[in-house]
């Protein structure tokens, strides 16, 4: 059934750029139609960036095809299809990414319910629009890929509009509330894998199914009486339940100490278990609330953009699993922990990234941009050295990814895009675990702190 | 991998660059502008409209005439017409506007304007559209259609 919906949804993008000319979309019999086809390769000197990219890799692209209809003077109908692949994040799985209905009552207020596009940021609706913007990848400071489809759409209600301020200019809003749908095997389920804190102690988790109970996101932006200048805050909210798999790596020497020590655990672990990891019988939960407030500034002037956005989130996360947490509650306190009836609290921890770009068009088919983008996921460690005190990473450059970005656009005509980006990095924050497995030489680093990434992007839109 | 890959880009850029600024392609920061008229359908209850409700309606922040008659954008494809009235009333490049409106419509926030290839085109249909608003070449087309007074 999948891989019909795929041919169905190729066939029709592939009709579509067939028949397109022109930079409007497409329209049938009052129905507009756009979309959008891309194919890019990504390299790395060292480190994984989200598929197997030290080897180069050709998993990199998005294809995606609208329609829209105004049913009336104020009602707007809508749907997109997006399908999309990164390593192993998307797959090419065809999705619905947005479909709405649009009731606009005044330029003030309008209604849209259905699954919207997420506010977040500048860019966040627009970054699977590879044709609107400069970069290839946009910062990770701000728009982090293993985030992407957790704040990609969401599916509830919302109210927006445009509200004059005369000689001040106008105010654009956006409320949103409703929730997700976010897969176990998505980049969000790999990041919360990657904060699960055991892993030092040999313990690690595989998240199987995530429930989100609400998420909210807002957004406001100044349309200043500055020609070009636009200021803006934008804030989301997640909860979220999860659950997975508890393995114990027994190649870990705390791992096997422990196994070895403390008969109760032993009788948690699967009698069938592999050699290396084995299964922990009883499953560990997740509770997430997550809070991000971001502040950007967006300069436009003559074929100059200037950009530079701050974001701060803050996450509150607990563990539970009664029967391992109570079982090794003696070696969790010995390394800091405290267990309280089988849940062990993380302290709150805020992350925070911040980015300034630069992008100039040179002529109608050459732009040129860079932009200096910075991560830490826990501002009160930014050097790291916390997480390795900890056993969360045994690297420090794990506390950081600063991102020096040089990127090339090329509009070979009204519907085709060429992009070249180098990225030089320092730290590898935000790379995934699962990208990057541990060596089997243990004189072997997993991550390298100084690595460089490069992208290249062809696009065909219409 | 080394970092073979890094020269190979840095030539592609300075090259581009090279060839941009040599070869006269540089974007022109500000030519003569050809003279510009904002023209409305008879329907249109208004005669002067400020710079800024300009800049709102061709960016689909303002969407309904004074009378609540919906506003229906016309543009021209491309050509100086197009990027001086862009420049003087809306604050964007042609490249800009195009990527506007196609993050609008890509996102499902809007439809995009109508585009028309010739004047001639652009003037026929804001004549035989309620409430429709496009921009002419001023010596070709004055006194043929209803003009507005941008103040």
């Amino acid at each position: 059934m999948k891989s019909a919906v795929k041919i169905m949804f190729l066939s029709a993008l592939f009709a579509m750029c067939c028949i397109s000319g022109n930079i409007r979309a497409y329209e049938y019999h009052g129905v507009d139609i756009g979309g959008f086809i891309s194919q890019g390769y990504l390299q790395s000197t060292d480190n994984n960036f989200f598929a197997e990219t030290e080897d180069g890799t050709s998993q990199f692209n998005e294809a995606g095809i609208n329609f829209s209809a105004e049913v009336s003077d104020r009602l707007r109908l809508g749907v997109q299809f997006l399908s999309r692949d990164l390593g192993t994040i998307g797959n090419n799985e065809v999705i619905l990414d947005w479909a709405i209905a649009d009731y606009h009552f005044r330029d003030w207020l309008g209604l849209t319910v259905g699954n919207m596009k997420f506010v977040h940021g500048l860019y966040n609706e627009t970054r699977d629009l590879d044709m609107v913007r400069t970069f290839i990848l946009l910062p990770q400071s701000v728009y982090i890929e293993a985030w992407r489809e957790a704040i990609s759409s969401i599916q509830g209600a919302g109210l927006y509009g445009d509200i004059g301020l005369s000689d001040m200019g106008s105010l654009s809003y956006d409320l949103q509330y409703g929730t997700v749908n976010l897969d176990s095997d998505k980049g969000a389920a790999r990041l919360l894998e990657d904060q699960w804190p055991f892993q030092g102690m040999g313990l690690l988790v595989d998240v199987d199914r995530i429930n989100v109970d609400y998420t909210y996101a807002a957004s406001i932006r100044w349309i200043t009486n500055l020609e070009g200048l636009i200021l803006g805050g934008s804030t989301w909210g997640y909860q979220f339940e999860a659950d997975g798999t508890t393995l114990l790596d027994t190649t870990n020497p705390t791992a096997a100490a422990m196994l070895g020590d403390i008969p109760e655990l032993a009788a948690l672990v699967d009698p069938l278990g592999r050699s290396v990891a084995r299964l922990i019988l009883s499953p560990s939960e997740f509770g997430v609330e997550a809070v991000s407030y971001t502040a950007s500034m967006e300069f436009m002037w003559r074929n100059l953009v200037f950009a530079a956005e701050y974001m701060r989130t803050t996450y509150n996360i607990e563990f539970r699993n009664s029967p391992l947490f109570n079982t090794l509650e003696p070696v969790l306190r010995n390394n800091g922990v405290a267990v309280q009836d089988g849940t062990i609290e993380v302290d709150q921890f805020s992350s925070v990234g911040y980015y300034t770009s630069l992008a100039y068009r040179f002529t109608p088919w050459f732009e040129l941009g860079t932009y200096y983008s910075v991560y830490y996921p826990n501002e009160d460690d930014k050097d790291g050295k916390d997480r390795v005190a900890k056993g969360l990473d045994a690297q420090d450059h794990r506390g950081w990814l600063k991102d020096i970005a040089l990127t090339t656009r090329f509009d070979v005509n009204e519907n085709w895009i060429i992009k070249l980006e180098a990225h030089k990095m320092d730290g590898s924050a935000i790379l995934l675990g699962a990208d990057n497995p541990v060596p089997e030489d243990p004189g072997e680093d997993r991550y390298e702190e100084d690595w460089y990434l490069f992208a290249a992007k062809m696009t065909f839109h219409f | 991998m080394k970092l073979r890959s890094i020269p190979l880009i840095v030539r592609i850029v300075l090259a581009c660059m090279v060839l941009s600024v040599f070869g006269g392609l540089i974007v022109p920061a500000g030519h003569a502008a050809s003279e510009v008229m904002v023209v409305a359908n008879d329907s249109v209850p208004v005669k002067s409209l400020s710079r800024d409700a300009v800049q709102e309606i061709f960016l689909g922040r303002k969407t309904r005439w004074s009378d609540g008659q919906k506003i229906t954008l016309a543009t021209l494809k491309e050509g100086d017409d197009h990027s001086d009235f862009l420049r003087m009333y809306v604050g964007k490049t042609p490249q800009q506007f195009k990527n506007y409106w196609k993050s609008q419509v890509f996102t499902g926030r809007g439809k995009a304007p109508e585009a028309f290839t010739s004047p001639d085109e652009l003037a026929e249909f804001v004549t035989n559209t309620p409430g429709a608003i496009g921009y002419l070449p001023q010596r070709a087309y004055q006194n043929q259609l209803k003009s507005l007074m941008i103040e």
